[in-house]
């Protein structure tokens, strides 16, 4: 049986986006986090094998800047940054997408892991789900939600 | 001597970062060449001489797997040691890639010494 562990979640979730974004995230309740600036930004992406579903994550727009800022090793107000935010946050989900699979099923199962796609930022704050993680991401609001549609 | 080096990933900041990482630590880079996918990798490999590929998996029109599968099929590029750089996690696809002759493998996130690391490996047993 593959469970979706919170706790590990969090923690590889966390691992993850300190080393591969430089930035510190801590575990909130979803009712805590701050209103983000530059709207709310979903990205997701799906994975099959032997479980399949998606993983999906929602930001505040203005940490789209910042988490390509920091890869790239750029000022902030850098236009780089403001140009490469969705292609950083593209990588950043595959990457923590990878993690999250191995924290859960082991290293010996394999998954397929699709395209990664991150729409337009939206005034409208999401409808999270209760399953969902939320984090304060250096005072910017960041929920994870690990969707399992099928599997064992 | 100084390795001509081609980088296949789809996401723009990966190879940024990467082209920053060889300059900098190091690692003996000579000309740097890009892709976004194996297909247009393949493509590089037949105009430019390579003398090494750091390549991801998940990318699309052609992906990693694919790319290293047709490398290792083509008497021109089998030879050219391929580092996977990728966010997988399991080890039984990377025992499959190190079967199939992958010369490294690296996990996302790295750092400029795994893949200064990794690089050094590759050319010594190359």
């Amino acid at each position: 049986m593959i469970a979706a562990d919170p706790t590990r979640l969090s923690a590889a979730f966390i691992d993850v986006v300190q080393r591969q974004a430089f930035l510190f995230a801590e575990p909130t309740a979803v009712k805590s986090l701050a209103e983000p600036d530059s709207g709310w930004v979903h990205a997701r992406i799906a994975f099959s094998g032997p479980v399949s579903g998606r993983l999906e994550l929602d930001l505040a727009g203005e940490l789209r800047r910042e988490i390509a800022a920091n890869v790239l090793g750029l000022e902030s107000d850098d236009d780089a940054a403001e140009r490469g935010g969705d292609d950083a946050l593209r990588e950043l989900l595959n990457v923590i997408c990878g993690h999250l699979l191995t924290q859960m099923a082991g290293e010996a199962a394999v998954f397929d892991l699709g395209l990664p796609e991150v729409d337009p930022p939206s005034e409208n704050p999401p409808d999270f789900s209760p399953r969902a993680l939320a984090f304060d991401v250096e005072g910017h609001p960041m929920v994870l939600h690990l969707a399992i549609a099928s599997g064992t | 001597m100084a390795y001509n080096i081609l980088i296949v990933d789809d996401s723009e900041t990966v190879r940024a970062v990467l082209i920053k990482t060889l300059r900098l630590a190091d690692t003996g880079a000579g000309e740097i060449h890009e892709a976004p996918n194996g297909a247009v990798a393949l493509e590089t490999l037949g105009q430019r001489w390579i003398d090494l590929v750091l390549a991801d998996i998940n990318m699309p029109v052609m992906n990693g797997l694919e790319l290293v599968a047709r490398m290792k099929a083509d008497d021109a590029f089998r030879d050219i040691p391929v580092i996977i750089i990728s966010t997988e996690g399991s080890q039984t696809r990377i025992d499959t890639l190190r079967a199939q002759g992958i010369a490294g493998f690296v996990r996302k996130p790295f750092t400029p010494e795994i893949i200064k690391s990794a690089i050094q490996s590759a050319m010594v047993a190359h």
